[in-house]
């Protein structure tokens, strides 16, 4: 019981609390890309969740072997890399000769992977010596928080493109901008930062 | 080889002008977003940024349109990641040694330009397609727009944030929130906006392309007059091909139909002609012009939507005046003279003549409105049809009839069909 709700509070921390896409950044360009074309979203989605969680685990796993838990920031860097990059060449792998799975789906992996959110859970695991349950909870909720915030960009793009009285200088991408700060110090707000003192 | 003559021909100085200011890499196509708008917090942190991300994006665009053009595209990315740790692993390892202390503020985000995006988007879209001056000179420009805003970014967020300037005290008020990623994403918002302003006020023919597309694919279907509009404007738009499927005959439509077709105003010249008026044409044709049974239809059909052909075929079969004009005719969909041609024949078939047994890929609403069966609706089905709620002719009805919501899946998924060919190999593309 103790396990889950580690897993539980810590998915939820990074979901709502701490929101790894807005409060960090990480993963921020993919999300409005993904906002902005989302009929791939629940695909993005399913695999940013899938490789956060995995290389979340692993590389907690591999922590618990002196050598890498004992090396600096570039040789855990390194480690962290060569895990993520094991992952996806696995499953693409598996997709293809096993699953049969589409050229899309393939390439929707690899924009997956090689995304700012999937690596920086292990190197924020590592800082904040989180457990191995604590990892998959982080990994977990950072995939979540990559769905919230692409539902909510999403939404408000929607709003911003039907909406013609937005200066010119400010259509497109200053717009989402200004939108996604709005959203930022929204969560923010949520963590207890202060803001103007 | 026309690639050759093609490269040769664009200049450095244009490559800078639109890679590093009309297509700015973080303020336009929305790439590497990430380090900008959390880390670069101080212009000694966005000096440092900078410089690993220029060198970065050099080597790997480099690698890339050297070595990597006949690799498959799974394996490329695998490869960008591993040339991003070979580069960024030995930077981390120098800053620890010389103890910059901008390592401290920058923080994890070092490690993780190793998988920025705008890596990635810049060797797929430009680097595994060109030859290696293209790609090194795509680096460049790229590079330095890059660069600049992450220079900007860190100088302004400084000076807003912490009151300094490259670490020196300036009397301004300081406001701490700009040293958070919110405040990362205002200043990249307002620096965007200054861009754009001076591109639109400057040189505004380059003003569109700095547009940020929007493809919203809506997810509940609507049966309203206004979704069918807005599906068939979107095709056109796009200048697709898509499949419009053929509407029959709804039960209990046929004297409404009439009735209300009977009154229908002419298309306006030069008016876009409006798909649910031909869908009702197209229930309504075949009673006026009355095809023998087991008629055949011509072999060849159009190949796309034409609007422009039902529109001119519409007047005539539905009782309109004949002074009534015509919608202009589209170079790119309307086959008028065909139709014109065509339109006897059908008409007028032998009654032995072989019913089709394949409707055709692409069909229009004309075509429907000739292929319709003209058989007349059984006493059945005149039951069913009685029982069943009156369907208007402008599809604002509130009927259940699951046929219209399938059809309108179908070219829903035509146009995402579409969506997919053309950002096919390129799922970056902004």
């Amino acid at each position: 019981m103790k396990l889950f709700f580690d897993i539980l509070t810590t998915a939820l921390y990074t979901v709502f609390i701490q929101n790894l896409v807005f409060s960090g950044g990480y993963g921020s360009s993919e999300a409005v890309r993904t906002a902005a074309k989302p009929r791939r979203f629940f695909l993005y989605a399913g695999f940013i969740v899938y490789f956060s969680v995995s290389v979340s685990l692993l590389c907690r796993l591999a922590d618990n072997i002196p050598a890498i838990s004992a090396a600096g920031n570039a040789a855990h860097l390194a480690v962290s890399g060569g895990i993520l990059v094991l992952v996806y060449l696995l499953t693409s792998v598996f997709m293809h000769i096993v699953l049969k799975a589409e050229t899309k789906f393939l390439n929707a992996l690899g924009i997956a992977a090689l995304n700012t959110l999937v690596l920086a859970i292990p190197l924020i695991n590592r800082r904040a010596a989180n457990s191995a349950a604590q990892s998959v909870g982080t990994g977990l909720g950072a995939g979540f928080a990559f769905i919230v915030a692409v539902a909510l960009i999403g939404r408000g793009m929607q709003t911003l493109s039907a909406n013609k009285n937005i200066p010119s200088a400010f259509q497109g991408t200053p717009a989402v901008f200004l939108y996604i700060a709005l959203l930022s110090l929204a969560f923010t707000g949520f963590s207890g930062s202060s803001l103007f003192v | 080889m026309p690639g050759k003559q093609r490269n040769k021909r664009i200049t450095f100085g244009q490559m800078l002008f639109k890679g590093a200011f009309i297509h700015n890499p973080a303020l336009i196509q929305v790439a590497g977003i990430c380090p900008a708008a959390a880390a670069a917090v101080s212009l000694k942190a966005g000096a440092l940024l900078a410089g690993v991300s220029v060198l970065l994006l050099l080597v790997t665009q480099f690698i890339a349109s050297a070595f990597l053009k006949r690799v498959p595209r799974r394996a490329r990315m695998a490869l960008y990641l591993l040339i991003g740790l070979g580069l960024v692993c030995p930077v981390i390892l120098f800053t620890e040694r010389t103890g910059l202390d901008a390592v401290e503020v920058v923080g994890i985000y070092l490690p993780l330009l190793a998988v920025n995006s705008l890596t990635a988007f810049r060797c797929e879209k430009i680097a595994v397609k060109n030859s290696v001056r293209v790609s090194v000179l795509d680096a460049v420009s790229a590079g330095i727009g890059y660069a600049a805003v992450l220079l900007l970014t860190g100088l302004l967020r400084e000076l807003l944030g912490s009151g300094q300037i490259a670490g020196k005290p300036v009397h301004t008020p300081a406001v701490p929130g700009f040293l958070m990623p919110f405040g990362g994403f205002l200043v990249l918002g307002f620096m965007a906006a200054a861009l754009r302003g001076f591109v639109n006020r400057r040189i505004p023919r380059f003003s569109r392309e700095m547009n940020f597309e929007i493809n919203y694919t809506p997810v509940i279907m609507r049966y309203s007059r206004r979704l069918a509009k807005q599906l068939a404007t979107k095709a056109q738009d796009r200048k697709t091909k898509v499949y419009v499927p053929e509407l029959p005959p709804l039960p209990g439509a046929h004297s409404e139909l009439s009735q209300n077709n009977d009154n229908a105003p002419p298309a306006a010249p030069g008016e876009r002609p409006d798909p649910a008026d031909f869908a009702e044409a197209a229930r309504e044709a075949p009673e006026q012009n009355g095809p023998p049974e087991n008629a055949e239809a011509p072999k060849e059909q159009p190949e796309q939507a034409d609007t422009a052909e039902a529109a001119q075929e519409t007047p005539e079969q539905n009782g309109l005046p004949e002074n009534a004009e015509a919608p202009k005719e589209q170079p790119e969909h309307a086959d008028t003279a065909e139709s014109a041609q065509e339109m006897p024949e059908q008409n007028g078939l032998p009654e032995n003549a072989e019913t089709p047994k394949e409707q055709p890929d692409r069909a229009d609403f004309a075509e429907a409105a000739r292929e319709t069966p003209d058989t007349p609706p059984s006493r059945q089905e005149e039951e069913e049809a009685a029982r069943e709620p009156a369907v208007t002719a402008d599809f604002e009805g509130d009927f259940d009839t699951g046929d219209i919501e399938r059809r309108l899946k179908e070219l829903l998924k035509a146009i995402e069909e579409f969506d997919d060919r053309e950002d096919e190999g390129g799922e970056a593309e902004t």
